[in-house]
């Protein structure tokens, strides 16, 4: 090798602090004593820089392209896409062989579930909730959960574009604690209030044949659906509605009130402005909505409006 | 998944970025954003502060300054922290009140000289766009993820270590003397 090939090898070692001494105080000394090879020094300090500045564009560009961010969100939003689907299809079940027998329900229910990608202990906790549910449940009524605020953005794409991703690959983008919190509180289930009954009579009509059920604690994080609009803005919520389909929509106040009603036709109204039945601006809130298909397949969440 | 931070710091040394990025994403983001969205922030300015983050991280570590005492997460969440007060009070504070919070929390305007601002970036950018692929991809090979010569030599298809090396001081000496002829950068190099 050439001396200055020599000095080069020696100056990268010592900018990247591999150099064990003595060389390291014979560089430093050099330094003090010739300018040129502190200019040398210098240069090369500075386009090491360069250079990994321009590594970290490339890690720039590669985190866009990757769109890492997105892949964790989707993984979060199949879960609680999935976990409503399973909710759905208990409810489905329930509602057609209900309270006649609940042992072919149930079986029922577990060979529905198979279908979806989700794991096998999943679909106990849901039949034994869904059991206790059936228990208590004298009657047709609407169930409307509390309140309660996903740590994580609601889910605000289509269903389609998260169940194309495989089961396995969503346990590979949720957070390893999620997962035990979820194990932990499935030991758990009968801490918090389960259901809240909404007594407003006029809902009890609409809701006749309808059970809307969001028992399960542990899935208290994901199994909603979340929209969020601010209608000062001018924007709208979009109903997860596609054309042809009929179905109608209801959202609920805090008290369990309907506080807005549409029936959909063939798709029609598609979207929600924010303002009341009585024509009132309502105010920032999450407030809970059921979207009851007329083929019986049930959608339920919050709609969170800002201002 | 989960690697422990010697395994993270190990996977950049070997240029794993991928199964970096996948993992802090999916460990450190969650709690990135619920701390934007609960300070007036929406998921696009999230996954903005969370990207400017992980850069800061990884020039930390390329440039052999991070304390690998500390803990990558909690780390990447301060620097998040940092990232969102100072985009908050410059862009955003004329809009809202700041929160109670905002306003005890220390500000740390280190954390922005990390960034690469985006003139530094055109520069740098134009800089290497000089330089030619060959010799950009080379060098970014020996000084950003620190290849062996071997490794590069199979990578490149240089066919001795040596000439690999050769290479990777001519492409050094390019550089030098790119940024010399360079105006902006001739007066930082002063």
């Amino acid at each position: 090798m050439t001396p200055e090939a020599n000095d080069i090898t020696l100056i990268e070692q010592y900018l990247n602090q591999e150099l064990p001494e003595p060389g390291k105080t014979m560089v430093e000394q050099r330094i003090q004593q010739d300018p040129e090879f502190a200019q040398m020094v210098q240069q090369h300090r500075f386009i090491e820089e360069l250079i990994i500045d321009r590594g970290l564009l490339e890690l720039k560009q590669k985190i866009k392209a990757g769109k890492y961010g997105d892949q964790s969100n989707n993984g979060l939003k199949l879960y609680s896409i999935s976990a409503i689907l399973i909710i759905i299809s208990a409810l489905g079940t329930y509602y057609f062989l209900g309270s006649k027998d609940q042992t072919t329900s149930i079986v029922h229910l577990s060979t529905k579930v198979h279908q979806e990608p989700i794991p096998v202990q999943e679909v106990h906790t849901t039949s034994k909730s869904q059991n206790e549910v059936a228990h208590k449940l004298t009657s047709t009524l609407a169930i409307v959960k509390p309140i309660q605020r996903s740590p994580i953005q609601a889910p605000q794409e289509t269903k389609t574009e998260a169940l194309e991703k495989a089961p396995n690959e969503l346990e590979k983008a949720m957070p390893s604690e999620q997962k035990t919190t979820q194990n932990q509180t499935i030991t758990l289930p009968k801490e918090e209030p389960k259901v809240v009954v909404s007594r407003n009579k006029e809902n009890i009509k609409e809701e006749q044949a309808t059970v809307v059920s969001t028992e399960k604690p542990q899935e208290s994080d994901t199994d909603e659906l979340e929209y969020l609009f601010n209608p000062s803005q001018g924007q709208v919520w979009l109903f997860p509605i596609s054309e042809g389909q009929n179905a109608q929509v209801i959202v609920l106040g805090k008290t369990g009130e309907v506080i807005y009603k549409t029936q959909i036709t063939n798709g029609l109204p598609n979207s929600w402005n924010g303002l009341s039945n009585t024509g009132s601006e309502l105010g920032m809130g999450s407030y809970p909505f059921i979207i009851t298909f007329d083929t019986g397949k049930i959608m339920q969440g919050f709609v969170t409006i800002q201002r | 998944m989960g690697y422990s931070d010697k395994e993270v710091l190990e996977k950049i040394g070997k240029g794993q970025d991928d199964e970096v990025l996948k993992y802090l994403y999916a460990r450190v983001f969650p709690t990135v954003k619920q701390y934007i969205h609960s300070n007036s922030g929406d998921i696009e300015e999230a996954k903005d502060i969370f990207q400017d983050a992980i850069l800061i991280f990884y020039r930390h570590v390329k440039t052999k300054r991070f304390d690998d005492t500390h803990p990558i997460a909690g780390f990447i969440y301060s620097v998040s922290r940092n990232l969102w007060i100072n985009y908050y009070t410059r862009v955003k504070a004329k809009k809202t009140e700041l929160t109670h919070e905002q306003e005890e929390l220390e500000h740390d305007d280190n954390v922005l000289s990390e960034l690469i601002t985006q003139e530094r970036e055109q520069q740098v950018l134009q800089v290497f766009a000089e330089l030619g692929t060959r010799c950009k991809d080379l060098l970014i090979n020996t000084v950003f993820h620190k290849l062996s010569m071997k490794e590069i030599c199979d990578k490149m298809g240089f066919t001795t270590e040596n000439s690999a090396k050769t290479q990777h001081y001519k492409c050094k000496q390019r550089l030098i003397d790119l940024v010399g002829n360079n105006k902006t950068f001739k007066n930082l190099l002063q």
